[in-house]
């Protein structure tokens, strides 16, 4: 038995090293390709990847299709992405799983197939990919491919928030706001739209100053409604701008001043 | 796609004006040096060595965000559906159609590797616009050619249409989102702009 378990251990060791030293070149190539592809050298990426793609890398497979469906380095070919996605998706690789899904959602590259692109999300889903789980939330809370279900969306779609999704978080907000797929609670509403403004996202940004503006779920606070509002209309959200300047003009200079000097604290926090 | 050609055209002759003034040259110079400065900057962006590909690919989004006047043609493409559509369908469909647009787009700015940007020629379009010819030549895969309408909004000149192949990205949209509302509603075409902008980039992990 002794002599058995550490013969096993050695081949198991031998086995090992062999694996090391097979998969030591791949994950070397893959490495290489990745800095060509940092620096934009998406010919010589190409280069590196497609002997990997073609002896199975799954992540291998996945890049060299980002190449395709984004006319990197080559003709954009969204039949072909499609194609080296499906045999990544197929490894069980979560992001071609995503991709896919989303190619035969939107008909691009092959005619729209929301059945198959639902199968392929679900997988992804499945897995704790957060965007997926997103995705499909909202393809739930619309009733598109599939029965409507408030309360699968809401799952769906607070997994994807918990994880740092900020589309997910501004969701999940509207969601407590509007009592769909949960209890209606206004005080958690706030609290995801402070989450998906703190995310960066611009609508939640805007809709959180609104609720400090008016004292809704909150005390109210204008100099934190502006403060929001000029980080919202750094970020390009078209109202913000003129909201911001509407409540810049009803109050007093050293109040836009503070909102200044909050807006830039906050930014200090922001994840994106 | 035939139609889609003659009605790009027709709009396109429709739009075309008597030549001319000084202040038609002006405005081609001032609109061929926006779009030059654009890629200058795409540029700069793209040769940052600091920070990852995906990062310095979000800021030249940025910064064409700013090149394009989304909300103005965000509204035209949707048409009659805008009337219909809720405030909040609205926000969504201008982050989504932002985005969907700068990300089809930001590529033919250039910066990447080997790549060489030309602005070729600049002429008027209509009254207002300026029509700016590009060309991307690339080290790998055709040259990219394309054409920037160019409108001074507010003082600031603004990209209004592009179009490849003289095929209109504003007409195109206009009647592929016309059939996508018709069968399956706004939320519909939401659906599909988050499917076509919800594609993931290389990646380094699982």
């Amino acid at each position: 038995m002794i002599i058995d378990g550490r013969m096993t251990l050695t081949m198991l060791a031998a086995a090992t090293a062999m694996l090391a030293v097979c998969a030591v070149p791949a994950r070397a190539d893959f490495a290489a390709g990745w800095s060509a592809y940092q620096k934009g050298d998406f010919a010589a990426a190409h280069k590196e990847w497609a002997p990997l793609a073609e002896r199975g890398d799954a992540q291998a497979l996945f890049n060299l299709g980002v190449l395709y469906d984004e006319g990197k380095g080559v003709a954009q070919d969204r039949a072909r992405a499609l194609g080296l996605w499906d045999r990544a998706a197929n490894l069980g690789f979560a992001p071609a799983q995503h991709n896919l899904g989303n190619l035969f959602l939107a008909g691009e590259g092959v005619a729209a197939d929301p059945t198959r692109a639902i199968a392929w999300l679900e997988k992804s889903a499945a897995q704790g990919f957060a965007r997926s789980q997103y995705t499909l939330g909202k393809l739930y809370a619309e009733g598109i491919g599939v029965d409507k279900s408030a309360a699968k969306a809401f799952a769906l779609i607070k997994a994807a928030g918990d994880k740092g999704d900020a589309r997910a978080q501004y969701n999940i907000a509207k969601m407590y706001r509007d009592g769909e797929g949960t209890e209606k609670d206004l005080t958690e509403s706030l609290k995801w739209f402070e989450r998906a403004a703190l995310s960066g996202h611009s609508g939640a940004q805007v809709r959180l100053a609104t609720r400090y503006a008016r004292g809704e779920g909150t005390a109210r606070d204008p100099v934190r409604a502006l403060a929001w509002l000029n980080l919202a209309a750094a970020t390009g959200a078209g109202e913000a701008n003129a909201e911001s300047k509407r409540l810049s003009a009803q109050l007093k200079p050293d109040q836009v001043e503070a909102a200044q000097k909050l807006a830039a604290q906050i930014k200090a926090q922001l994840k994106n | 796609m035939l139609l889609r050609v003659v009605a790009a055209f027709a709009i396109a002759a429709s739009l075309v004006g008597e030549p001319d003034s000084a202040r038609a040259q002006a405005q081609n110079d001032q609109a061929g040096a926006f779009i030059a400065t654009l890629a200058n900057q795409a540029l700069g962006i793209l040769q940052q060595p600091n920070l990852t590909l995906e990062q310095r690919e979000v800021l030249v989004r940025d910064l064409l965000r700013s090149g394009f006047d989304i909300a103005f043609i965000g509204r035209f493409v949707l048409g009659k559906h805008w009337a219909t559509a809720t405030t909040e369908q609205r926000d969504e469909y201008q982050r989504l159609f932002g985005e969907f647009v700068v990300k089809t787009y930001a590529a033919r700015l250039g910066g990447y590797a080997g790549e060489k940007f030309a602005v070729t020629t600049v002429r008027d379009a209509g009254e207002k616009d300026s029509l700016v010819h590009t060309q991307i030549v690339r080290p790998a895969g055709p040259p990219l050619e394309c054409d920037w309408r160019v409108r001074v909004i507010d003082g600031q000149p603004r990209i209004i249409d592009v179009m490849v192949e003289g095929i209109s990205m504003v007409v195109t949209q206009r009647s592929e989102f016309a059939s996508v509302v018709q069968r399956t509603g706004v939320e519909g075409l939401l659906a599909t702009l988050r499917a076509k902008t919800g594609r993931l980039s290389a990646t380094q992990s699982s």
